[in-house]
């Protein structure tokens, strides 16, 4: 029966993995990283450094220091340019990975997916100016460029690219041009109906549905996709749920993280730049849980929280086996790497240590739920690398709130507490041969 | 009887150990061509030069060998695009 359910998750595992659209995803979003960090370092360091008008620290408020307000436009620019174009980023970088998978390398696959998405998009914004509502035309509201479209960009850089080369590869588009013209005139040719028919087919969508249903598709997917998707993901219950599911994938020696990552990532990522909007607006920060959150919270350490069991470990394991390892995963634990744990020991089919393993990052997330919620920890707004240290990261997230970084600390200390009992249990197994 | 059912059952037993083993050994084996590296060294500087000085970032992402793959390329080369437009745009307001 074990065996079994072991055999359908791995097959499950497996499948989601090589899965084309989830590889894309995976991958749209491990490149897009560097921009998300970049764009939430340049809000640190506008709020810290060149801010006068935000209510917090900032070096520009210390007399003589004022003149840092003049950098301020570098750091809006870059946020604007990263945090502000996500969706549209994520557009593209779908249709480039989609592309690769079907052999379409061209430009002309991130261009469509972008027209298509773009066609779906209002083209003007209200403005209130002395209490009365005007109408601003042709142009793109940040509402559709930033984090707010990344479900419906995600949706539509899938459905154009499928339809797209769906409509290349039948053949039954192409124009036969005369021998003379040049490969690269006549492949661009050869794009354009396959072009016009995804473009039309998507826009028609987009219009059929509002036509019947009186909603736009952005609206109608952000309230009954996205919406309920954050609210699962981002709310306690769901985030442990998904984390369990992390974990458990790890005992089984699985990458939990990698391979559930495309489901979590778009609602964690999506939930911290509503948080850093928040953050320049100067109001409170909506979402506890969201992607710093994760990498402080939960895979802190590495999954599992193992840093608590390598203390552990040290103070009390009598098997000299552990306790090698253990000081072996010492420096990699401060990067938040825990492979040597976990195939060294191993923790990885281990009966008595996988039980510590899946509780910790739960325990940590509602502990740190908690702290946070009665305003120990400060909610966070920026986001660092996953491999910066403990206690340090949750200082930069916060903008530099000790207590937040306190509260990391002590849910390493909690996972100790957890892990202890488990390393005296293992103490009177037999080392593996 | 009884033995040979036991012996049954060992063997349904060792062929599902084995497929586990091979599934979870493909799994973890599993590189995906197509997947970014953001974080090397030479990345993460043109990453600093993206906000500092966009033409220099640009010139590494395309002109020097940092492993940059093509999808990294676009990304970052709409991003300068984006950022010098809108510093332009501050600086003239």
């Amino acid at each position: 029966m074990k065996e079994k359910m072991m055999n359908a998750m791995l097959s499950f595992a497996s499948k989601l993995q090589t899965q084309r659209h989830m590889s894309a995803i995976k991958n749209a979003f491990t490149a897009l990283l560097p921009i998300v960090i970049t764009g939430s370092f340049c809000t640190l360091f506008l709020n810290v450094l060149c801010s006068t008008t935000t209510d917090g620290v900032s070096l520009a408020k210390v007399p003589g220091f004022s003149w840092l307000e003049n950098l301020s436009p570098i750091f809006n620019a870059a946020n604007y340019a990263t945090m502000n174009f996500m969706a549209i980023g994520i557009v593209i970088l779908i249709a480039l990975e989609l592309g690769k998978h079907y052999g379409r390398t061209e430009f002309t696959v991130p261009v469509i997916a972008v027209a298509c998405y773009v066609s779906l998009c209002d083209t003007f914004t209200l403005s209130t100016v002395d209490g009365a509502v005007h109408t601003i035309a042709d142009v793109l509201p940040r509402d559709f460029t930033n984090a707010q479209g990344l479900f419906l960009g995600m949706i539509v850089a899938i459905v154009s690219v499928e339809l797209y080369c769906k409509l290349f590869d039948s053949g039954k588009l192409e124009i036969r041009m005369p021998d003379s013209v040049p490969p690269t005139v006549a492949k661009a040719f050869n794009a354009l109906f396959p072009a016009l028919i995804t473009i039309f087919l998507v826009s028609a969508a987009g219009f059929l549905f509002h036509a019947i249903t009186g909603m736009t598709l952005f609206n109608a997917v952000s309230m009954f996709i996205q919406k309920p998707l954050q609210n699962i993901l981002t709310g306690l219950p769901g985030y442990i749920v998904m984390f369990f599911m992390t974990t458990l994938l790890w005992v089984f020696g699985i990458h939990g993280t990698q391979v559930l990552g495309p489901i979590y990532q778009p609602m964690m990522y999506a939930a911290m730049a509503e948080n850093l909007d928040a953050a320049i607006a100067g109001t409170p920060a909506p979402h506890i849980l969201n992607i710093g959150f994760v990498s402080s919270f939960s895979i802190i350490t590495g999954a599992g929280i193992t840093g608590g069991l390598i203390i552990a470990i040290l103070l009390f394991s009598k098997r000299d086996d552990y306790k090698t390892i253990a000081k072996i995963g010492i420096p990699c634990a401060v990067f938040n790497i825990n492979e040597p744990l976990l195939f060294g020991l191993p923790i990885v089919l281990n009966p008595l240590l996988m039980i510590p393993f899946m509780l910790s990052p739960a325990v940590s997330a509602a502990f740190a739920y908690f702290m946070t919620d009665i305003g120990f920890a400060k909610v966070m707004t920026i986001y660092s690398p996953w491999t910066t240290p403990p206690g340090l990261m949750a200082f930069l997230n916060t903008e530099g709130h000790i207590g937040t970084a306190i509260v990391q600390l002590l849910c390493i200390g909690l996972a100790f507490l957890i892990y202890t009992p488990f390393v005296l249990m293992a103490n009177k197994q037999q080392p593996a041969e | 009887m009884k033995k040979s059912k036991k012996s049954q059952k060992t063997d349904a037993s060792s062929g599902y150990s084995k497929e586990i083993e091979a599934k979870r050994v493909r799994i973890n084996s599993y590189r995906d061509v197509n997947q970014p590296r953001p974080f090397l060294k030479g990345k993460m500087m043109t990453y600093i030069f993206l906000v500092l000085f966009p033409p220099y970032a640009l010139y590494r992402i395309w002109y020097r060998d940092f492993g940059f793959i093509r999808t990294e390329k676009t990304i970052l080369t709409m991003v300068s695009i984006l950022y010098i437009v809108y510093f332009i745009k501050l600086l003239v307001n």
